[in-house]
């Protein structure tokens, strides 16, 4: 099973959800998904705000796939990612998270909590972001890579079943450490 | 006749039968011999599929079943109550627990072993004592007599498993066009050391496929069974762990597809890497990969009953899976009535008798007539006759034509 291709690099982690308003109600930073999320101001209210949201949220499970039994995500390192999740869109959707929330639902301020800062249970401040801040501000649907700056070889992963695998030799096999033709990425 | 089963017992469907349908997949027999050519995609599991994983005695008798078989519980009868009772409360733990291992939700009760890991004995594993824990334990409010709940026991495991087998297949396509090893890369991965550091949360089983499994016994069942029926399966489904219970979900066409697609994505993932695969789309039609619909290819898994009872403190033969009458003997007060009968009634009769011995029809069709004493069967023939057939005693082989007749002179009305 021989395979002539290089082995590519891949990248593992998880899409984040960053919203202030589910940390204002669970005073936990980040969720899982959009969906998951908890709202503390109208659906109705901040729908183009989590239509962005969406959309960017999209963009990263198109081009990410499932990585079991992890629980965890694997997508194509050095951006060839970019390339399914559509390249300018997703530029685009990155470019709307600059706008201001104030912009995109008009009357934001109105809408806030009052007081529009808090303390949490541990003594943190938390704050709801006012109209004239974009929305990256309170709001980010982010890849959270597991190993910063590095792609994963993905003959690590595939152990022995990758298709450049070499068996060790009798001499090699009493240090197994290097079983891998292609280059060692960890 | 199945019962009380004494080899291994297969359960499958008998092509012959299907109609009209052509069979579009490969045998296995051919993919298995494919998949021999691809380095490391078929090993041999040392453990015996037979053996149910929470019970530690030796393994029982398997027999393969080549239907849908009518279930009969006539001779029920608990041998030891305590142990009944005990077994009760464990299974219901592990069907109900927090999904710590794969051996809980519904696999508690059934198991697919598949061909890439067995070659030999891979297949569906439905123990008789399951049907009579989910009976006890889930179903035992059904408006339905004791034999019908245990049909609708094995329907509900056989469903559920056929998924893991349209799953296995779908895999097993997706090797022979890559020449990747799939199905045991990814297995092998919920038991190898993490290959590299920060690999966290780990996840006992695939739950998506749970979700797409349980779902898709919901949708079939959901063609047949009453809406008190459904709603009690329902309730069944909810009590299971994470993944299992999301099958509710999961039961409407684009929810199901897409469960069906998450699991593909889940156990292709690694190779749509290696082989700049483009998985994400929403617009690729993954689900029609598995062969859930088509009753020919569901027919290539077998499927295997375990005669476990008496591992439960049931006694050995409460249960008997009734598939094919192999052999009737005519008493004579039968022969009497059939001489009597319009030559079109004897011969269906005739003809009927080489139909049973491949398989019994469904019910009611074929069904056990409520309260009759000693156990007796009614056989729907044409025009509204029937016969009445007595099962063997413990021992005997052959069944026993009583009578013949129409509606009214059997006595149903």
């Amino acid at each position: 099973m021989d395979s002539d291709l290089p082995a590519l690099d891949v990248e593992i982690g998880r899409i984040v959800v960053r919203s202030w308003e589910h940390e204002w109600k669970t005073e936990e930073k980040t969720s899982s998904s959009v969906a998951s999320a908890q709202r503390l101001l109208p659906s109705d209210f901040t729908k183009p705000v989590y239509d962005i949201l969406e959309r960017g949220e999209q963009y990263l499970l198109r081009s990410s796939l499932p990585f079991l039994p992890y629980d965890l995500r694997i997508r194509r390192a050095n951006n060839e990612w970019m390339g399914f999740a559509g390249q300018v869109d997703w530029l685009l959707e990155w470019a709307r998270l600059r706008l201001h929330l104030g912009e995109l639902c008009p009357g934001w301020d109105n809408a806030l909590p009052q007081p529009s800062a808090k303390k949490g249970k541990y003594g943190q401040m938390l704050y709801a972001p006012g109209g004239d801040s974009p929305i990256i501000a309170g709001y980010e649907v982010v890849w959270q890579p597991i190993l910063p700056f590095e792609g994963v070889d993905l003959d690590k992963l595939l152990r022995e079943f990758s298709p450049r695998y070499k068996a060790p030799s009798i001499f090699e096999s009493i240090a197994p450490a290097q079983n891998y033709k292609g280059p060692a990425m960890m | 006749m199945v019962g009380p089963l004494r080899s291994p017992l297969r359960v499958t469907t008998s092509i012959n039968f299907l109609g009209g349908r052509a069979r579009t997949m490969g045998s296995i027999k051919d993919i298995v011999s494919e998949l021999g050519g691809i380095p490391h995609a078929l090993g041999n599991d040392a453990s015996d599929p037979r053996r149910r994983p929470w019970i530690s005695t030796a393994a029982p008798v398997a027999e393969q079943i080549t239907e849908r078989p009518v279930v009969d519980s006539s001779r029920w009868e608990v041998s030891d109550q305590v142990r009944w009772e005990e077994q009760k409360v464990r299974a219901r733990q592990l069907v109900e627990g927090e999904g710590h291992s794969s051996e809980g939700g519904i696999e508690a009760l059934a198991w697919y072993v598949s061909f890439h890991h067995n070659q030999e004995l891979w297949g569906i594993y439905i123990p008789l004592s399951s049907l009579a824990l989910l009976d006890e334990l889930y179903l035992s409010q059904l408006r339905m007599d004791r034999d019908q709940r245990l049909g609708l026991a094995w329907s509900i495991l056989l469903h559920h498993e056929q998924t893991h087998f349209a799953v296995d297949y779908a895999c097993a396509q997706f090797e022979l066009l890559l020449r990747a090893p799939i199905r045991r890369e990814f297995s092998n991965r919920f038991r190898a050391e993490p290959p590299i550091n920060g690999l966290t949360g780990f996840k006992p089983y695939l739950r998506i496929e749970e979700t797409a499994a349980n779902a898709h016994m919901l949708r079939q069942l959901a063609r047949t069974e009453s809406k008190r029926t459904v709603r009690t399966i329902e309730n069944f489904v909810r009590l299971q762990p994470p993944g299992y219970r999301e099958g509710l979900d999961a039961m409407s066409n684009a929810a199901f597809a897409a469960s069906v697609a998450e699991t593909l994505r889940s156990y292709l993932a690694i190779w749509a890497m290696e082989y700049r695969l483009d998985l994400g789309s929403h617009a690729l039609n993954l689900e029609w990969l598995l062969p859930l619909e088509d009753k020919g290819a569901l027919a290539e898994c077998p499927v295997y009953a375990i005669d476990d009872l008496s591992q439960v403190g049931v006694a050995s033969g409460s249960l008997s899976l009734i598939q094919c009458i192999a052999e009737v003997i005519e008493l004579d007060g039968f022969k009497k009535q059939l001489r009597k009968q319009h030559n079109d009634i004897q011969n269906d009769w005739s003809n009927c008798k080489d139909r049973i011995k491949v398989r019994v029809p469904a019910p009611p069709r074929f069904e056990k007539l409520k309260g009759w004493k000693p156990p007796t069967w009614s056989l729907r023939l044409r025009d509204g006759h029937r016969v009445h057939l007595q099962p063997p005693e413990p021992g005997a082989g052959a069944w026993r034509a009583v009578a013949i007749g129409n509606h009214k002179e059997m006595g149903h009305g």
